[in-house]
């Protein structure tokens, strides 16, 4: 059986997966392309079995520089698809119009499918007329919803029509003056390539496409010849020779538009832009931002979580469960060990983290309202706009975003960056941001220590924030990371009424993975620490001041002095935090024991509100979790760099909470001399490093020996 | 006797755990699902699609 190959190509969010999923049902086939880590999605179209589909990476145009493009590119120059498929979102048709143009300049026979037309039916106010685009561009259209599955058999009939004739479409014509200019270069390509190909790489050629230009063979005389044409043209339009191509294309789909497209409304800002103006106002934005987020922290960590917390910390950890366990282990005779590893090691351990679920799902449930309305989306372009005046890109503030939920992938989401350098940078930033596991850090803290203080809990949130912001600025004058911040452009989703169903879901899927993250790896870790803190190195089961766990955490604790929490409990605890975040509370309760209020009242005892801060500063921003180092690694594609990030990340805990602590000591006039040295010493690495370091100007000399 | 029967019981939970975790092939070493954890950008009516029909 003869297979013919469908390109699915489009903008991101055009709905290619959703039509892809409609057409090829359950017979799909993923793995990767070669060489990347982009995900490749092929399979057989339902009602015919001979035609595979196809699915490339979403992108807006064919220029070669992110890896989506170079593998949509090489695939549709390469593999020569029969047909392309282009999945366009007819509420947006100027935008998406100019990967169509590009695509039917490789001169592969296309199919333009406008999806989402319920939602333009909606708008009221936007008609396309689709005889007269098939009309203007040559090739056949058709309108579906892929979402709500309308229209799907016409297409797939038009597919299948399409596949049977055998029809040479027109390209689109440009200028006249850039039609013969490119007219000239394809005379110097013919012989090299198929006609049907000579046009799109005439136009790569006008454009000096590097890629395209090292593939083509010219003799020097064709070479001079090309490049006078390229330079007579650019002198006519006064322009550089890939914007005179990109303005040809716009003035094209401008055309198009006046013709096809009828609007009844000139102007009328929609409900979303109305919001925007007030949202994303240059003066509001950040105040409303940071009013938002302290509502969704109050909310979860201060009042309504808290009632459920308290009830899962005192009465279901705290009594029941203990109380009902320990009765049947005494009833069944079970040795003091196993008792003591199964209530104070599994039920103390992994209670302390459960006992902050509550809270958690809380935080969940707003933060899932504030993404799911369009809000969280908003905030990447606010702070492109704070990023810019510190040379920084509001594009690598998207992987810090991610990592509000995770850091990992947060981490893998840097892959959007296209300079290598902010890339880096990115990598190294982002789990400053308070990941989900770092909530029940924040949640015993604040609980602990501020039970009245309703800003605490966000504070940790802006303090990573701000981290990142000043590690930017610093970072970006440095030798390794320094040069021109990258544009930013990114598209809004349009604001609409959260789905509470789809909401409550969401927090379901995150609190049920939390639960099995506290099932396993909390589990694990609660088991191997009982077992470090009721045995010495002779393996015989003693106090935990003489325990293995005391004397580790003993060893490293002076380095923690200066951070007010210089004790074996908290240095085991942050140890301990690197397996996975919410093991600091876990080990705590272990290496403290007792109910839940006597676990409270001992933190108290132990270490003062600044102290407890501090830990938390410590802890939010040191080097992340193991599965987030692997992923840093894998990222960074070398050890050395891994070693930077996780040091530079635990030098500025470090520094920042060593601030913290000695700045409340030298208030209430209770502080070392060691301590407010390192602290001092920490103070001039931030300030010299923020106001004082300039950047070196690059002035193009190379000097050598 | 109980002892045994618990400490039996007990680290056989750890082993699977351990297993069910490190081990098992298509095992989730780290949180990366975005219905799991959570993605501000991703449309989140097709995370709790996709969800459904994984499982």
């Amino acid at each position: 059986m003869e297979m013919s190959s469908l390109a699915l190509v489009g903008n991101p969010n055009s709905g290619k997966t959703t039509l892809f999923n409609a057409l090829t049902g359950s017979n799909q086939h993923i793995g990767n392309w070669p060489g990347v880590t982009v995900e490749r999605k092929s399979g057989q179209l339902k009602s015919d079995k001979s035609m595979i589909v196809q699915d490339l990476p979403g992108i807006y145009s064919l220029s070669p520089y992110s890896s989506e493009e170079l593998i949509t590119r090489k695939y549709l120059l390469d593999d020569l698809p029969s047909e392309i498929l282009d999945v366009v979102d007819s509420t947006n048709l100027e935008r998406n119009l100019y990967l169509t143009l590009q695509l039917m300049e490789t001169g592969i026979p296309l199919l333009l499918i406008l999806n989402m037309m319920d939602i333009l039916k909606k708008q009221h106010h936007r008609r396309i007329n689709l005889k007269k685009l098939a009309y203007i561009l040559d090739v056949p259209v058709v309108s579906i919803s892929a979402l709500k599955k309308q229209n799907l058999d016409q297409l797939t009939e038009k597919i299948r029509e399409k596949d049977a004739e055998d029809h040479q479409y027109a390209y689109p014509e440009y200028d006249p003056r850039l039609e013969s200019a490119l007219s000239m270069i394809q005379d110097q390509l013919t012989g090299q390539l198929p006609d049907n190909e000579l046009r799109w790489y005439a136009i790569k050629v006008f454009e000096r496409d590097e890629a395209v230009s090292r593939a083509m063979s010219f003799t020097d005389k064709q070479q001079r010849e090309i490049e006078a044409t390229i330079k007579a043209t650019e002198k006519i339009f006064d322009d550089n020779s890939d914007s005179i191509v990109v303005n040809a294309r716009y003035d094209f789909i401008a055309k198009i538009i006046e013709m096809c497209v009828v609007d009844t409304d000139d102007f009328k800002m929609s409900m979303s832009d109305r919001v925007d103006r007030i949202v994303t106002n240059r003066w509001l934005a950040l105040p409303i931002f940071v009013l938002v987020m302290w509502a969704v922290y109050y909310l979860s960590i201060q009042t309504i979580g808290t009632i459920g917390s308290d009830w899962v910390n005192d009465t279901l950890f705290g009594a029941w469960i203990p109380n009902v366990t320990t009765s049947l282990l005494n009833a069944m005779g079970v040795a003091a060990w196993l008792k003591g590893l199964i209530v104070d090691g599994i039920i103390g351990g992994i209670g302390s983290v459960l006992g902050f679920l509550p809270q958690v799902m809380m935080l969940f449930l707003c933060l899932g309202i504030l993404e799911d309305c369009g809000y969280m989306a908003r905030i990447a372009f606010v702070m492109d706009r704070i990023f810019h005046r510190f040379n920084l890109s509001g594009k690598s503030f998207i992987p810090m975003l991610i990592a509000t939920g995770c850091g990992v992938p947060g981490i893998m989401a840097t892959r959007t960056i296209e300079s290598e350098k902010d890339r880096r940078m990115t990598i190294m930033l982002t789990t400053f941001m308070p990941c989900s596991a770092k909530l029940t850090v924040i949640a015993l803290i604040s609980g602990t220590f501020f039970p009245h203080n309703s800003w605490v809990a966000p504070s940790a949130y802006f303090l990573g924030m701000l981290t990142v912001v000043c590690s930017g600025i610093f970072l970006k004058k440095t030798k390794l990371f320094r040069g021109a911040p990258a544009p930013f452009v990114m598209e809004l989703p349009a604001y609409h009424f959260p789905k509470l169903t789809n909401t409550l879901q969401s927090v379901w899927f995150r609190a049920h993975a939390f639960i099995m993250k506290a099932g396993t790896i909390i589990f694990l870790s609660c088991v191997v620490i009982w077992f470090l803190q009721s045995f010495n190195f002779r393996l015989q089961m003693v106090d935990q001041n003489h325990s293995i766990l005391q004397a580790l955490g003993s060893f490293l604790a002076p380095v923690f002095a200066p951070l007010g929490f210089g004790d074996w409990h908290a240095t085991v605890a942050v140890i301990a935090g690197l397996i996975a975040k919410e093991n600091c509370v876990g080990t705590l309760h272990i290496t403290f024991g007792g109910s839940n209020a006597g676990f409270v009242d001992a933190l108290r005892s132990t270490y003062s509100p600044m102290a407890g801060y501090a830990f938390l500063a410590f802890n939010l921003l040191c080097a992340p979790c193991f599965a987030a180092i692997g992923t840093m690694y894998k990222e960074f594609g070398d050890a050395g760099w891994t070693w930077r990030a996780v040091g530079y990340q635990t030098l500025v805990a470090y520094m920042v909470a060593t601030i913290i602590y000695q700045s409340s000591q030298v208030f209430s006039a209770n502080f070392s001399p060691v301590g407010l040295t390192v602290a001092i010493l920490a103070l001039g690495v931030v300030v010299y490093g923020l106001f004082i370091k300039r950047e070196r100007p690059d002035l193009g000399i190379n000097v050598s020996a | 006797m109980g002892t045994l029967i618990v400490a039996i019981i007990l680290f056989g939970l750890v082993g699977f755990a351990f297993y069910v975790r490190f081990l098992k092939k298509g095992s989730k070493g780290s949180c990366h699902e975005c219905a799991d954890v959570g993605c501000p950008l991703a449309d989140r009516a097709k995370m709790v699609k996709n969800k459904r029909m994984k499982a």
